[in-house]
């Protein structure tokens, strides 16, 4: 049973990695655990992301994720600077894909989402999942 | 020989093909693991130095007015000066000061990853890669002998890659977030639809790579256009809709 929701919740983690539609849901009153069937809200610990730190909630509805809310998040610097325009350059576009490569090394910003998964296994081991 | 470690709360990835070990005039110089430690202890040193979550950093000292930056160490005028630089050159979308706070994070990174570039090169490595965060310095060709292949991460699964590069020396960065305010962001839906998912610059260096794809990500989707207006910097950006929008010249180091 355990491993079950374990493996449900690790389910809805990817699928809120892969920015499939996981909710931020009104913040339920935390409750007492019960292992099998865990509800409640559980707040995950801060993690050190490089601009910042990143801290999530979960909530669970019978041992089932059925929100996270993101409490902190490192912030942008700057976003409503105004910048002057430039003539419109001729930029190319293309629809992307996903594939696994062999590859030397992969670049992309993965500091916020590491920090986001830690916070949210912190999370989950509070709620006793 | 590929070696990671975690520190300033990322993974620092510095790979070096073996035949450098030999190609080197060995006696005089250090080997690949020294050479290796000298690296990661300068990562170390500058997390120490200017982490703003560090109680003893430059850093947090200075915001607590015990440090007066003219005081401060060689290394941290040396990147006050290259904040205001980049502020100017960014038309101020770049600001290590916010909100009363001074943070270099935005620009250490890529100042790390350079500055331990430097020591490579000091000790004579021709190629390598080191890689903080995502974000890559690039020297020479790999263990092949061939161009570095180097993925951009798909910014709506991170366990695949969008595209995949082949780079001669130059450096390369990446920002992008998969998580905006309260919500995470549906690319299916459109919810926020054309909001920037990532940003990738190819620039001489890391250093000059990480602080125009931090600044331009901040520009929203006019950072392509500002990027194609630069000299010597390339770009690829991916919005919501998963429509890549790039620069003409980032086009010579796409691979099939």
């Amino acid at each position: 049973m355990k491993s079950r929701i374990r493996r449900r919740i690790a389910a809805a983690a990817a699928a809120s990695a892969l920015g499939l539609a996981v909710s931020a849901s009104a913040s339920a009153q935390a409750r007492t655990v019960n292992v099998s069937a865990a509800s409640g809200t559980f707040t995950g610990s801060r993690q050190y992301a490089y601009y910042g730190y990143v801290k999530v909630q979960v909530v669970l509805a019978s041992g089932a994720v059925s929100g996270i809310r993101i409490m902190e998040y490192p912030n942008d610097n700057g976003r409503s600077h105004y910048i002057n325009s430039v003539a419109l350059p001729y930029l190319v576009q293309e629809t992307v894909g996903g594939s696994t490569w062999k590859v030397d090394l992969v670049s992309g910003a993965t500091f916020t989402s590491m920090a986001y998964v830690k916070s949210l296994q912190a999370a989950l081991k509070q709620a006793g999942l | 020989m590929t070696r990671t470690e975690i520190i300033m709360g990322m993974p620092i990835t510095l790979a070096i093909p073996d035949r450098e070990a030999m190609d080197r005039p060995g006696a005089l110089l250090p080997t690949l693991e020294d050479a290796a430690e000298a690296v990661f202890q300068g990562f170390r040193d500058v997390d120490e130095r200017f982490s703003p979550y560090k109680e003893h950093s430059e850093t947090s000292r200075i915001n607590r007015g015990e440090l007066d930056p003219q005081e401060a160490s060689r290394e941290m005028r040396e990147v006050l000066v290259l904040a205001e630089q980049t502020r100017a050159q960014t038309d101020g979308f770049f600001n290590v000061r916010h909100k009363g706070r001074f943070d270099p994070s935005g620009l250490v990174k890529g100042w790390a990853i350079w500055r331990a570039a430097q020591i490579l090169d000091n000790d004579g490595f021709l190629s390598f890669c080191i890689e903080a965060g995502g974000d890559i310095e690039v020297r020479g060709a790999n263990d092949q002998g061939e161009p570095w292949v180097i993925g951009i991460r798909s910014p709506f699964d991170p366990s695949l890659m969008i595209r995949r590069l082949r780079l001669p020396t130059c450096g390369i960065a990446t920002s992008g977030t998969y998580i905006r305010g309260e919500h995470i962001w549906n690319p299916r839906t459109g919810t926020a639809a054309n909001e920037i998912a990532s940003l990738t610059v190819i620039g001489p260096n890391v250093y000059e790579a990480d602080r125009f794809a931090t600044a331009a990500f901040a520009m929203g989707r006019r950072g392509i256009e500002f990027l194609a207006g630069q000299q010597g910097l390339e770009g690829y950006m991916v919005d919501s809709s998963a429509t890549a929008t790039y620069t003409p010249g980032f086009a010579r180091y796409l691979a099939a």
